[in-house]
């Protein structure tokens, strides 16, 4: 999935200059993963306390229902694909973030754990920051698209963003809030249960940006 | 300019709405389901379980107990008898004709275990019994005592010699009728390529570690040893072990709780002990090195239940056995 998008992203990029119409950001801001975990642990009991000295691993379920902390950065392009008028286009916004995984206590695994990600949206934009010819002080766009990501799991699902914009004489302001459609769902394979859900995980990010 | 980039982008957003599976862990696991037993045999030890059809089977164990079922365990009847004395080992070779080894003696039945007639008094205990063809079998027991009939159970010959150091032999295999083992504790291995007229033997004589079960395969010098690790030691071995010429093979995590029973039917090879069932099953084996693989519930826990015996009532249908009357049903 990833590499299909890498193509079409790089296949997009050469319009995106020609047309001159694009525009950079940077933001930073938290997101928040939504961690549910229900799957098995080992445990190998100290074999100096036990009768008979088993050390066999023995399985016992464990359940983690845990929200952590994401702080991140992130750029991006927004390009515009197909304006309407100086106030109102379609456009594609490409953005590359990454964030450090924070977990008040170790949750399976995920604390302290590098994301880089890559959310691209097809967008629709009104007002401040539809294009450079907008005058509108404010603004607004909504977009749908793909998150793909760079983590220690396969971590990609469908995503969806809203955006608040402000605009002064320098530079336009945004508030960005964007989510998982869905959760990215983990399984572990029981020979006779086939696949059970073992782990999901779910995005959801707020971000504060300025144009350049 | 802008049509191509829409349709890069239509292509992006249709190519993003594909769902990708990932699995996270593999393990073998089994439904497992606890039966209801009498009364009367929760009390007892259930050491042993021979099913010899898919619905008919028999269940012996501490003090004579012995259950039976017609109807695919769902109900027991009791045919418990004290002067048996504690049952080892269950070997039906049909629905009514099977062989007991018990601590007193060896005993034979016609009627699917009403009545039982003794056809060796102990003056050891016996542990294990096997009939390689319907003429020929084996019985083992304390004292290094190895028992062989050549007529179908009418006559049984000592083997033992009075040479031999004595030590408590738990389990017999033979994988064809002049080729076998016999295992016990302080770690005794004894082996024979030619019906028992030789036996090649191996004992330490003072380890604790001990064996419980042998399983012998046709491969020469290939079986599988279930015993116990080594109590109190600096070292831990694991209990189960596969050893074939190629090397020895033990489960993906090492496993140090004893192993009593061991079943096999074609090609699935099932093993149980104390807390833990161990199978054949190489696609579920987390390390590549070792085709054994623990087995879990179908939740993914431990199986936490002191097992003793287990055997194969069809391919995908296992019964055990274990310490306070447990009594399972398990799915392969």
């Amino acid at each position: 999935m990833k590499h299909i998008w890498t193509v079409l992203l790089l296949a997009a990029l050469p319009y995106a200059v020609r047309a001159q119409v694009s525009r950079g950001h940077l933001s930073t801001g938290a997101s928040g993963l939504l961690l549910r975990s229900t799957s098995v642990e080992a445990g190998y009991p100290d074999p100096n306390s036990i009768p008979g000295n088993d050390i066999t691993a023995v399985y016992r379920l464990r359940t983690i229902d845990a929200n952590l902390l994401l702080i991140q950065a992130s750029g991006g392009l927004e390009v515009v694909a197909l304006k309407f008028s100086p106030d109102q286009a379609l456009g594609l916004s490409l953005n590359a973030r990454f964030g450090l995984v924070q977990a008040p206590e170790e949750a399976a695994g995920f604390n302290g754990k590098l994301l880089l990600d890559f959310p691209q949206y097809l967008t629709w934009r009104y007002g401040a920051r539809a294009t450079r010819k907008s005058q509108k002080t404010l603004g607004v766009a909504v977009g749908a698209g793909y998150r793909w990501a760079y983590f220690f799991l396969p971590f990609n699902s469908p995503s969806v963003m809203l955006e608040g914009v402000y605009a002064n004489k320098h530079h336009d302001w945004f508030l960005r809030l964007s989510a998982d459609t869905r959760k990215m769902q983990f399984y572990n394979d029981y020979s006779s249960e086939g696949l059970v859900p073992a782990l999901s995980l779910q995005q959801i990010s707020v971000a504060v940006g300025r144009s350049f | 300019m802008k049509k191509p980039l829409l349709l890069v982008l239509t292509c992006g957003l249709l190519s993003g709405c594909e769902k990708e599976v990932y699995v996270l862990d593999r393990y073998a696991t089994m439904r497992a389901e606890e039966l209801v037993v009498p009364a009367a045999a929760k009390a007892s030890d259930l050491l042993t379980v021979d099913f010899v059809s898919p619905a008919q089977g028999f269940v012996g164990g501490t003090d004579g107990t012995l259950l039976a079922t017609a109807d695919g365990g769902q109900s027991w009847q009791n045919l418990s008898q004290p002067t048996l004395g504690t049952i080892r080992k269950l070997a039906f070779t049909s629905a009514t004709a099977g062989w007991a080894a018990t601590t007193s003696g060896l005993y034979r039945t016609t009627n699917g275990g009403q009545t039982w007639q003794r056809v060796v008094n102990a003056t050891t205990p016996l542990n294990d019994v096997q009939f390689v063809s319907p003429q020929v079998g084996y019985a083992v027991g304390s004292q290094s005592q190895i028992l062989k009939t050549t007529n179908g159970g009418q006559t049984w010959q000592s083997q033992r010699q009075y040479t031999w150091k004595y030590v408590e032999l738990r389990s017999v295999s033979f994988s064809a009728p002049d080729s076998g083992m016999a295992v016990g504790n302080h770690e005794a291995m004894y082996s024979t390529t030619n019906g028992g007229q030789t036996w090649l033997r191996r004992d330490d004589g003072i380890s604790d570690r001990g064996y419980h079960a042998v399983l012998k395969y046709r491969q020469p010098e290939h079986f599988l040893l279930l015993g116990q690790s080594d109590p109190g030691g600096l070292l831990y071995y694991s209990s189960f072990l596969e050893r074939s010429p190629s090397g020895d093979h033990s489960p993906e995590n090492q496993n140090t709780f004893t192993m009593y029973g061991v079943a096999r039917l074609q090609d699935r090879t099932v093993a149980v002990g104390e807390n833990t069932i161990i199978r054949y099953d190489p696609a579920y084996s987390s390390n590549a090195n070792t085709p054994w693989a623990l087995v879990h519930a179908s939740d993914g826990t431990t199986l936490i239940r002191p097992f003793r015996a287990i055997d194969f009532a069809d391919l995908n249908t296992l019964y055990a056995v274990g310490a306070s009357g447990l009594l399972m049903r398990l799915q392969y």
